[in-house]
């Protein structure tokens, strides 16, 4: 049956607050909770007010009201009134019941299942599915007649028909927390199952778990009344709300009171309980969707944009602001020429995506336009309705998502993804195949081999070269692009601009590209605008703009793209403009030939030409030459060695990877997405377990699941993961997350303790005072310290950082990996860092190993491999880095390594 | 080549699941039936019967052998269609059932049809207006409406038409020899009761996925390049709203057509219900058998439909 089912989707204990005013909700909470407790109140004590015995006849049968009986009389003459305030107390009582159990044995059960997985799991799904196999009352008609007619025979079949699917609901709840980053670093730290499930799901289960058992004892409630109306449960003369309504309904017209009274009190019970629920645990957010029918030219003053004879768009003093007042953009001015690319760079929250959405006409919903203007091809964009902005939009721009996992509708072919934008555009159908194949082209793409594709069987690459075709297909004039690059990895992203730069110049169209890297776009754009805390604070041509930036923003950018020194790793200015010595050139204009789509291993038929790494200079697999296995016989042991480890899923994901790390040691190994790297670190950790080949650490054989481990050699390799929205749990202080390692570890008396987490924090360059926040109200970069501060907590000798920096803004990530790089020094721990950001490698120095489709092809020096690179792949990622950045870092890196007095 | 294993080898688990689960249910079945007091020689013979005659026609009927082979001789009786004979009134259950079945699928496939429409169309138009007024008027509605019993929804909804109104009969009984579809205003309440239990979690499903689809950077995408609303409304965000609703769907159709019990109880109407709930109230066994797997058996038809039908609706799913 399916009101049992949940009817709102499950609250996130992530999911931000919604946007309904929370003090109505909250009235609405307290109402609904005030009318519940009336209605239970009046269940459960009515018996005792009851004026007549539920089974003695006032009056003759369906008699209307009367002094002797107010409500008037049932079928065989009792008082309604007396039945109805007896006749709930069971079913309340009941309902509770079957919530309460039902409620343990579904987490119980949920958890158990999600934790243990394999068999356990597999057979307690398939127990709930037999459950869910039956429809709701069937199953109860089958168990009633197993158990005979009765409460307790209702009350089992309820349990029975409500347990599956909060089985599942838990199950599914614990299962995403579980694959958490934090849960995992507990499993790595040692937490025994109890602890993992009790501290660090249970406190995120919890909402969950609330949210459902008020739905289940909705569902009870629901079930245990049918049930009575079916006549399952308690037999007549027995007062119950249920029956009431099936023994009465052939006197409805005669005395209606007699259904209406008790229908009308489990219609409130259960109204009531929603509404509750519904104002306790929220859905997920619900912006209202912005819709604009024609806005009143008084809203905002008319202070008009000039027409600047030849500007395709004009922004001037333009102001965004959000719901409180806070300015997302104010009075920002930029101009754009026809065919000019004008590269707008900041950080993220500097306003920069909104500016992109308002040269289209586009204000999110939560923010108001409050001043200036938007002319695009000589109209104001902010004042159009909505039907003669989307024509504008149609006839004059393009626009580029910044995600490509998401930029597509999943649903459609590539040619039905331009073809809406054709038929938008009001282009004749006969010329659809020439304008899908030539804007397929421009991008970059062969028609024939991804027209009849939909997004999920291409590359991230593709799939943004496709929503590039999709704007480019109209032929606009202008292209906006919001963060093309940030989601690709770096050789597609560089593959991609320099794309870009060769169909300017075949379609002279006008680009707006927003991104925060100033280091990559500076190739491309003739003019760059620095965006700070939605100013527009540096504006000028590329070169200006990178070689002398004005403003404190604009330095901190091109420090963090590393075309100007930083202090912590070059004690001199080393910032060298003469080209590198690298091989290839980099992509600029006039790279010529459209390049490759980005690799593309899960389609299997991207361009055969594609990145051709099968070539003269791959390694054999097995030791390379200068990250042997440990030589066991020598005089040293490494402190930790890495011997052909290999993990075969459905292709080889790690192929006969060796390498080995002394004390202080650090190795970034680079490599393109997909190429092994973080399963390698996992393994290494592991969380992953390699299907071949062994890790020893100071010379002992480490198991290969870390459960295995000793405690020791759990504590002396310690992972910091990749995301820092997902590596600290929600609901512990950063106190409680610093300080679990140390208790975990040995008998450090409470005092002591929070001494300790006070020096972390103040090692890894954070406020003590944060130690009592929650995550939530840390930045990306604080949370990355805390997660470093929580690794560093056990006294590790080994720290494997996965991908710390790619979810951080460039002068974030720059602070967290010299922080990184001090504690090595500092410290001497091995640091085994993977990254796909060379900048990165040139940073910390030590050693660079490149990884491929699961093998190293190519390790040494950083600066030798960044300078002088041999390998292919290794080229292709140099290269994909801009060109002025390479120089400078080698230069620092070999003075920082001198001056460290290096190996 | 990944994808062309999996289309290949999925159909094949899932029809082969779908086959155990059914099994699994007849076992529950029988087990629990097994627990009621009583079986075919105590229904031929009468309660008075004496205890050495119920004994002889045990014998006679195989009743005396173990429960496993008792299971098996019935499941095979089953699968043909045998169920016995009933113990109330000695007719064979499969004509009892045949006598209903048929009325009931009148009544389910009636509501289906009025239910699928309405959810998809007030599921889209109230996820296009996500958080707007007109949305928290259709959502709250269904809210309030999935939350209500059916038999107080079908009281109610008896109370105003019927018994107020005057428009439509209170009780949808039949005359004999008479179908539903030559009466067809019995059927309206029983429809309107069912749609309105069924309504909102496929509507919420429906307005979830397109609201969410909605806010999509590909949606935004779309609207900034110019595409016109209509477009993006039926080609980009309808199809998002249809893929979470399908396995909801699939058990609507379950609930519809394996015998809307308290609809049809309430209303006296002529279905698998009313059967099936004497024979629960009287233990007639054979009969709640047989229901309840031909309830089972259209149950696990209709999610095992879903299940083969999502992922031809959402590609991207099965390739994260």
């Amino acid at each position: 049956m399916t009101t049992l089912t949940p009817v709102r989707p499950q609250s996130d204990p992530a999911a931000p607050a919604t946007v309904r005013p929370p003090g109505r909700r909250r009235w609405r909470g307290r109402a609904a909770l005030v009318v519940l407790l009336l209605v239970c109140a009046v269940a459960l004590l009515g018996p005792l007010f009851a004026p007549h015995a539920v089974t003695q006849p006032v009056d003759i049968p369906y008699a209307p009201g009367s002094g002797q009986a107010p409500l008037g009389t049932d079928q065989l003459g009792s008082d309604v009134l007396s039945r109805a305030l007896s006749g709930g107390r069971t079913l309340v009582l009941t309902g509770l019941t079957v919530t309460a159990v039902v409620c343990a044995l579904g987490a119980a059960a949920g958890m158990t299942a999600a934790y243990r997985k394999g068999w356990t799991d597999s057979l307690i799904l398939r127990l709930a599915d037999v459950l869910l196999g039956l429809p709701a009352f069937l199953l109860l008609s089958v168990v009633v007649v197993a158990t005979g007619r009765g409460t307790a025979g209702v009350a089992v079949a309820a349990g029975l028909v409500l347990l599956p699917e909060t089985v599942r609901v838990v199950r599914a709840a614990t299962l995403r927390i579980l694959g958490q980053d934090y849960v995992e670093v507990a499993i790595a730290r040692g937490e025994r199952a109890v602890s993992v499930l009790g501290r660090e799901v249970l406190p995120n289960l919890a909402p969950v778990l609330a949210a459902d058992a008020g739905i289940r004892f909705l569902g009870a409630v629901s079930v245990v009344a049918t049930a009575s109306f079916l006549g399952y449960g308690p037999q007549p003369p027995t007062a119950d709300w249920g029956l009431m309504v099936m023994e009465n309904r052939d006197g409805l017209t005669l005395q209606p009171l007699a259904v209406l009274v008790p229908a009308g009190l489990l219609l409130v019970l259960l109204l009531s309980t929603n509404l509750l629920l519904d104002a306790a645990f929220p859905g997920p957010s619900v912006r209202a969707a912005g819709r604009r029918k024609s806005r009143p030219a008084a809203e905002v003053p008319a202070a008009e944009v000039p027409d600047k004879t030849g500007e395709l768009l004009t922004v001037r003093a333009l102001r965004i602001e959000a719901e409180g007042g806070h300015a997302v953009l104010d009075g920002v001015d930029i101009g754009l020429a026809p065919g000019e690319l004008l590269a707008v760079v900041g950080e993220s929250g500097s306003g920069k995506s909104t500016l992109a959405l308002a040269a289209l006409g586009h204000v999110a919903p939560g923010l108001r336009h409050t001043g200036g203007g938007v002319r695009l091809d000589g109209r104001g964009v902010l004042h159009l309705d909505e039907r003669s902005l989307r024509r504008l939009r149609a006839s004059v721009c393009g626009y580029v998502a910044q995600d490509p996992r998401t930029a597509l509708s999943p649903y459609l072919r590539v040619d039905a993804q331009l073809t809406e934008v054709l038929r938008a555009r009001q282009v004749p159908k006969s010329q659809w195949p020439g304008r899908i194949e030539r804007a397929l082209r421009l991008a970059g793409l062969r028609p024939d081999e991804v027209v009849r594709r939909r997004p999920h069987q291409l590359s991230g690459g593709q799939r943004q070269r496709v929503a590039l075709a999709v704007a480019l297909s109209a032929e606009p004039r202008l292209l906006v692009l919001d963060e093309p690059t940030s989601a690709l990895d770096t050789v597609t992203a560089a593959a991609f601009l320099a794309d870009l730069t060769r169909l300017r110049h075949e379609t002279r169209t006008a680009v707006l590209l927003i991104s925060h890297d100033l280091g990559s776009v500076a190739s491309v754009a003739d003019r760059v605008a620095v965006m700070d805390a939605g100013r527009i604070v540096e504006q000028g041509s590329a070169e200006a703009v990178l070689s002398a930036p004005s403003s404190g923003r604009g330095r901190a950018l091109a420090a963090a793209a590393g075309l100007v020194p930083t202090s912590a790793l070059v004690p001199t200015p080393a910032l060298v403009p003469t080209p590198a010595p690298g091989p290839t050139p980099a992509p600029g204009p006039g790279s010529g030939p459209a390049l490759e789509s980005g690799p593309a291993p899960e389609s299997g038929l991207a361009p055969a030409s594609a990145t051709a790494p099968e070539s003269a200079t791959v390694p054999e697999p097995g030791p390379t030459p200068e990250l042997g296995p440990a030589d066991v016989s020598g005089p040293r042991v490494p402190l930790l060695a890495v011997a052909g480890v290999s993990l075969l899923r459905r292709t080889p994901v790690l192929d006969c990877v060796s390498l080995s790390l002394e004390p202080g040691d650090c190795l970034t190994v680079v490599g393109p997405s997909g190429s092994g790297k973080s399963t390698l670190l996992r393994c290494l950790a592991g969380l992953d377990r390699p299907t071949d080949g062994g890790v020893r650490l100071s010379g002992e054989e480490l198991a290969r699941d870390v459960r295995d481990r000793s405690a020791r050699q759990r504590r002396q390799v310690q992972l910091v993961p990749q995301d820092p929205y997902g590596s600290l749990n929600p609901r512990h202080t950063v106190a409680a997350i610093i300080g679990r390692p140390l208790r975990l570890g040995g008998d450090l008396p409470t005092d002591r303790q929070q001494r300790a987490v006070e020096r972390l924090l103040d090692q890894v360059g954070l406020d003590v005072e944060l130690a009592g926040r929650l995550p939530g109200a840390l930045s990306g970069g604080q949370r990355q310290r805390v997660a470093l501060a929580r690794a560093l907590a056990t006294g590790p000798e080994v720290l494997l950082c996965d991908e710390v920096t790619s979810a951080l803004d460039p002068s974030v990530a720059v602070g967290v990996v010299e922080l990184i790089a001090g504690l090595r020094r500092d410290l001497g721990l091995a640091v085994v860092m993977v990254t796909h950001d060379l900048s990165v490698a040139a940073r910390l120095g030590g050693r660079v190993a490149v990884l491929a489709e699961g093998r190293i092809r190519e390790t040494g020096p950083a600066d030798r491999v960044l300078s002088r690179p041999v390998h292919e792949v290794t080229r292709a990622l140099v290269a994909a880095v801009p060109r002025r950045m390479r120089t400078a870092p080698a230069a620092s890196l070999r003075s920082a390594a001198s001056g460290e007095g290096g190996r | 080549m990944r994808t062309l294993r999996r289309t290949a080898a999925g159909p094949v688990r899932r029809v082969a699941g779908a086959l155990l689960v059914l099994l699994a249910v007849s076992v529950l079945v029988f087990a629990a039936t097994e627990a009621a007091p009583g079986d075919a020689a105590t229904a031929r013979l009468g309660p008075q019967a004496d205890a050495a005659a119920v004994d002889g026609v045990r014998a006679e009927l195989g009743l005396d052998r173990p429960a496993p082979l008792r299971y098996l001789d019935w499941l095979g009786h089953a699968v043909r269609g045998d169920f016995g004979a009933s113990y109330a009134n000695g007719r064979p259950v499969g004509e009892l059932v045949a006598d209903r079945l048929g009325n009931s699928l009148v009544l389910g496939l009636a509501a289906l049809a009025v239910l699928v429409p309405l959810a998809v169309g007030l599921g889209l138009w109230a996820g296009l207006r996500a958080g707007r007024r007109g949305d928290r008027l259709v959502s709250g509605t269904a809210l309030g409406l999935a939350a209500v019993p059916e038999f107080v929804t079908g009281a109610v909804l008896m109370l105003v038409f019927a018994a107020g109104l005057g428009w439509l009969p209170a009780v949808s009984l039949l005359g004999a020899g008479q179908g539903p579809l030559d009466e067809p205003s019995v059927l309206v309440l029983p429809v309107l009761t069912l749609v309105s239990v069924c309504l909102a979690q496929n509507l919420r499903l429906v307005r979830a996925g397109v609201a969410e689809a909605a806010r999509s950077p590909a949606v935004e995408a779309a609207r900034l390049n110019g595409v016109p609303e209509r477009r993006v409304a039926l080609r980009l965000v309808l199809p998002a709203g249809l893929g979470p609703a399908v396995p909801m769907l699939a058990r609507s159709v379950a609930y519809l057509l394996g015998g809307a019990l308290v609809a049809e109880s309430l209303f006296g109407y002529p279905g698998l219900a009313a059967l099936l709930v004497d024979a629960t109230a009287s233990r007639d066994v054979p009969v709640v058998q047989a229901v309840a797997l031909l309830g089972a058996a259209i149950a696990v038809t209709a999610n095992l439909a879903a299940d083969l039908a999502v992922p031809l609706l959402e590609p991207a799913q099965r390739h994260p």
